[in-house]
């Protein structure tokens, strides 16, 4: 601050001498914002600040999270499913039908977000009437709750397919906290085989406890 | 005279800056209070098993804050034979086990008391909710009030009576359900009718 001071004792302000200096500021304070800016945007740093911690496993694998345990215990497609109501949903892609256990773990918890995504990261998620999934309400800690998934996705979505399964509903609040990657261990074959499976696949009612 | 010191220099500021930063602290944890406050029960009166427990704390509805106090006491943490207020045998699947919770609530006729919720907590403070409908079982709404007479509801919804029910007893007991993984044991018993109040009964 003293160096700059003495810089303007030496050479007094003039209105020509000032002007240049304003103009150089203000080009290096645009320079330097457009660089943030550019930074910014090359580095992949929100998408990284508001990313889930994925918590990756196979078929029959217990994957440990902060919120509970999930093992996906089945895997199954066809192009029809039969809905807990009875009501028979025919896709012109697949529908794959996931069979899960989820033990909540400190209290009772929903794990509300359900999807499949693809090898390309699309995401289909779970719904009430053509996707089907109940969780049954807040499972109690420490009793497994069996629940099913069945997800309508396109043909070329099967091979390569992961589960996602996390609590919050909405996409934008899984930031920081834990999320299950199920690698279904799906091929091509499968897709195919399923594309032309007709036959209805039943979507059971959640049930507590250990499969019988 | 030689320059007055960095620190004489910048005394105000450093006065200011302790101040500045409690500013920027309280202005940035605006949701605290609902977030972490509000999220469950945290001031919490105690009580233990046997004893009565008086307990005072205010629900809100379309009139405004609603005061209330109510004699609680905590009998048994038992083995449970049925659902609460049903008579349907329980069907539990293997590794699961009922426990019954035997409460006496005494509280005048005219207080809305059916919006409570019940936790049992055990030794490592696992939490786990009285539910009233999960696959497992099936039963009363409220955990604190006889499902037959429960009294005035709050007054959330124009046009609805809040009171039409038969009065509510004096003194009542109720034995709510909840299911637990078998081989937990129940330590504590937390009531409570909306955060951040609750009562805390130790189950021991």
């Amino acid at each position: 601050m003293g160096g700059a001071r003495r810089v303007v004792r030496a050479e007094p302000p003039s209105r020509f001498g000032r002007l240049p200096r304003r103009a150089a500021f203000a080009v290096l304070l645009v320079a330097a914002l457009a660089t943030g800016r550019a930074v910014q945007e090359l580095l992949p740093v929100s998408e990284d600040a508001s990313a889930p911690f994925e918590r990756t496993g196979g078929v029959g694998d217990e994957i440990a999270l902060r919120w509970g345990e999930v093992e996906v215990t089945s895997v199954e497609g066809s192009t029809r499913i039969a809905d807990p109501y009875g009501a028979v949903h025919v896709t012109s892609g697949v529908y794959v039908v996931v069979g899960w256990t989820y033990t909540a773990a400190g209290e009772p918890q929903i794990p509300s977000y359900v999807a499949i995504r693809d090898t390309e990261g699309r995401v289909f998620r779970t719904s009430v009437e053509r996707n089907p999934y109940s969780s049954g309400g807040a499972a109690q800690p420490g009793i497994p709750r069996r629940v099913t998934a069945a997800i309508e996705v396109p043909v070329d979505a099967v091979a390569g397919a992961e589960l996602l399964v996390t609590m919050e509903q909405n996409p934008e609040n899984h930031r920081r906290d834990d999320i299950a990657v199920v690698d279904l261990g799906l091929t091509s074959d499968d897709a195919e085989a399923w594309a032309a499976a007709e036959e209805p696949l039943p979507v059971e009612d959640p049930a507590d406890g250990t499969a019988p | 005279m030689s320059a007055p010191g960095w620190w004489r220099r910048n005394r105000w500021g450093l006065v200011a800056l302790p101040v500045a930063a409690a500013a920027a602290l309280a202005a940035s944890s605006y949701r605290v209070e609902d977030y972490w406050w509000l999220e469950k029960p945290r001031d919490l009166a105690d009580g233990s098993r046997g004893e009565w427990v008086e307990f005072s704390a205010s629900q809100y509805d379309r009139t405004g804050d609603v005061p209330f106090t109510v004699r609680v006491r905590l009998d048994e943490v038992r083995t449970a034979s049925a659902p609460f207020g049903s008579e349907d045998p329980l069907e539990l699947p293997d590794g699961v086990q009922a426990v019954a919770v035997d409460l006496t609530l005494a509280a005048a006729p005219d207080v809305p008391l059916a919006g409570c919720s019940l936790v049992l907590r055990d030794a490592d403070g696992t939490e786990y909710e009285y539910q009233s409908s999960s696959p497992s079982i099936s039963q009363a709404t409220s955990p604190c009030v006889p499902p037959d007479a429960r009294g005035p509801e709050l007054d959330l919804f124009e046009g609805l009576d809040p009171d039409t029910g038969p009065r509510r007893p004096d003194e009542w007991a109720v034995s709510p359900v909840v299911l637990l993984p078998e081989g937990v044991e129940v330590t504590q018993v937390l009531l409570s009718w909306g955060p951040p109040d609750g009562l805390l009964i130790s189950a021991g």
